[in-house]
């Protein structure tokens, strides 16, 4: 299990690394940069523009601004005149942004909360942890009870629920709450008023978690339909033991195992569908970061937040592989 | 008639035998399919929005890329208000945006973007996916491996993320203005997308390797391309047709959302183009003026609601219809 576990932990240094070579290529292969050259606009005067290439390293050859921004560069302090590493995004540190002109860094940018402002990573954190929350609560009793009263109306209605939703994504359905709910009937506000802790969520966070919780409805409906019928639950019943024991005990501790499986794709949907719901409901999250960070050209946030997703995508499913070997003992993770 | 029938060698007979049971595999699965009401809905949806989309012309009361002027923000002409420049009228089914285009013509020619952006990368992916996966799962030893971890890098990366960066970054190149900008969100799409199909098309040939009809094949020398083309591929076709109908919705959706946030679709002012207007860009241009006329949003919303919607019902019905062990 350990070797397992080191192993999969030592595949997110090629993962990560590429991600930041194809985003820094990208990144760099895109016309204009993050000094304006509008000729019509105010220009950066030539002396400033020097200092400010200096502190980003754009001097450098394009190997060693890579190299400097992925894992460490030498540098000289320009006080002790001592030669000293300077870590990159290897030792967490993202870079400073462009748009603050160095001013800030990426990290401190995103994670940063102050006591007026809560930081964009805590946003994006809470839409996402209440989309699940919402998604299991409502997902999982939903689907237990589907297939406990099969071919039932609660079945029926189970059912339609969960195939409609699972066919409209996020972006659609999420403007059609706002039409409906925020336009038509008046109980949200379009822009979302952020002094009010619950108000501007409930949207953002309905609009991300149907889906899942569609999707978590169906497959637990299947799980527990699967498990009703096995030798262990007639034996269970004909012990003589209660409705609730056997539903409990002996149904829904099986059924859910397979739920863990899912809950890597789970995690990335949430992750990507969060963008759109960020963008619709004009959440200040990561995902709006990134839209605006694009428009600007801001290469150190634009690779800080693709190693981020990254990160968090390839953690998440280790976590669910490593997770599922835990939970269900018969599978052997190798 | 009698002497073609004795001359036909066992061959032809053996020929015969093999349609006959194809046949019936394939109606079989039509005769599961068409019993899921959902799955005829969803074709009975795509049919009429592929229709719309070839006969536009003949449908579209304006041409969308026109401008009227005093007739813009006009609501549908069941919706009526004091305000006479605004209240709805038959001449605008659905109303006009916000320079006076009419929404109805607008939406009819905007199911063509959908359309074709939801098959032709689809076709990219198949023929990276279905390539790369032969490959690896054929060849299997370092090659597989190589190919695979490749695959797995992709994987990990952020889909949204990539395909926004790429579109960003390449959209003023000449790739960017190609085709209204519709070539850029097909390659962008393609690149990032067909690693589930790679995986899938390599997991079926190893399964299938193994099988007895393959190493009967290999015995009597039937050479590798043929083995992989005559036999492998259309013994996973069932596989990678359903995931093929997973696919179209999302890359739907994708177009959408890109022409939404400012990096995909390029509207036209040509009035000869035939791609003048995509879903995508009313669905901006909805948004922005939310409050005044939610009609201009809520329309395309549904459009889109309902293509990717009858896309995902008749991926459903095709994966029971053709895998029943599944079920």
């Amino acid at each position: 299990m350990a070797a397992y576990i080191l192993r999969r932990v030592l595949w997110f240094v090629p993962v990560l690394f590429c991600v930041g070579l194809i985003t820094f290529m990208i990144a760099r292969s895109t016309p204009g940069g993050p000094f304006d050259t509008d000729p019509n606009r105010r220009q950066l005067s030539p002396s400033t523009e020097k200092v400010l290439r200096a502190r980003f390293g754009l001097d450098l050859p394009v190997w060693r601004q890579f190299t400097r921004y992925m894992f460490f560069d030498i540098e000289t302090d320009p006080k002790t005149k001592q030669p000293q590493i300077v870590w990159g995004a290897l030792g967490g540190n993202l870079g400073p942004t462009y748009t603050s002109r160095g001013a800030e860094t990426v990290q401190h940018y995103l994670f940063t909360s102050t006591s007026s402002k809560p930081s964009r990573f805590s946003y994006s954190a809470r839409l996402g942890l209440q989309a699940l929350a919402f998604a299991l609560i409502i997902g999982i009793p939903l689907g237990v009870l589907a297939a406990l009263k099969q071919n039932t109306w609660i079945d029926y209605v189970a059912l339609f629920v969960s195939t409609t939703f699972v066919a409209v994504p996020p972006f659609i359905s999420g403007l059609l709450l706002l039409i409906i709910f925020a336009v038509g009937l008046g109980w949200f506000k379009v822009i979302p008023d952020w002094s009010d802790p619950i108000r501007p969520w409930v949207l953002p966070t309905l609009t991300l978690g149907m889906s899942t919780m569609a999707f978590i409805t169906r497959l637990t409906r299947a799980s527990v339909l699967e498990v009703k019928r096995q030798d262990y639950v007639r034996t269970a019943r004909a012990k003589g033991l209660g409705d609730l024991s056997v539903n409990t005990r002996h149904i829904l501790r099986n059924a859910i195992l397979p739920l863990v499986t899912i809950m890597g794709p789970l995690l990335a949907g949430l992750i990507t569908g969060a963008f759109f719901t960020e963008l619709i409901f004009q959440i200040p999250g990561m995902g709006n970061v990134l839209l605006t960070s694009i428009g600007k050209r801001d290469y150190s946030m634009i690779m800080g937040l693709a190693l981020f997703y990254s990160f968090m995508l390839t953690a998440g499913n280790l976590l669910v592989d490593v997770a599922y070997g835990v939970v269900d003992p018969r599978i052997s993770v190798s | 008639m009698t002497t073609t029938a004795q001359t036909v060698p066992k061959s032809g007979a053996i020929d015969l035998n093999v349609m006959r049971k194809e046949r019936s595999l394939w109606g079989d699965a039509w005769h599961r399919l068409s019993r899921n009401r959902a799955a005829v809905a969803g074709i009975v949806v795509i049919v009429f929005f592929i229709l719309v989309a070839i006969f536009a012309p003949l449908l579209a009361p304006f041409n969308p890329t026109i401008q009227t002027s005093n007739n813009s923000l006009r609501l549908p002409s069941w919706v009526h208000t004091a305000d006479q420049s605004r209240t709805g009228n038959f001449n605008n089914l659905l109303g006009t945006d916000a320079i006076g285009r009419d929404l109805f013509s607008q939406l009819i020619y905007g199911a063509r973007v959908s359309l074709i952006v939801g098959f032709i990368p689809q076709v990219l992916i198949l023929a990276i996916g279905v390539t790369l996966g032969l490959v690896a799962g054929f060849a299997g030893g370092r090659i597989d491996n190589l190919l695979m971890r490749f695959t797995d890098i992709i994987y990990a990366f952020p889909d949204t993320l990539f395909v926004i960066t790429i579109a960003t970054a390449f959209r003023e190149t000449w790739v960017g203005q190609a085709f209204n900008g519709l070539l850029l969100i097909f390659i962008s799409f393609s690149i990032i997308t067909w690693t589930g199909m790679a995986r899938l098309v390599r997991g079926q040939v190893l399964s299938l390797k193994e099988k007895e009809f393959i190493e009967a094949a290999r015995a009597v020398g039937v050479p590798t391309p043929t083995i992989l083309f005559r036999h492998i591929l259309p013994n996973s076709l069932a596989p990678i047709i359903v995931a093929v109908t997973f696919g179209i919705p999302g890359a739907i959706i994708g177009e959408a959302v890109l022409t939404f946030i400012g990096v995909g679709m390029r509207p036209s002012t040509n009035a000869n183009n035939p791609f003048p207007t995509s879903w995508g860009s009313m669905l901006l241009d909805g948004y922005a003026n939310i409050n005044s006329t939610p009609y201009m949003l809520l329309f395309p919303v549904i459009c889109v609601g309902l293509l990717t919607m009858a896309f995902t019902f008749l991926g459903d019905g095709l994966r029971d219809a053709l895998d029943p062990r599944e079920q």
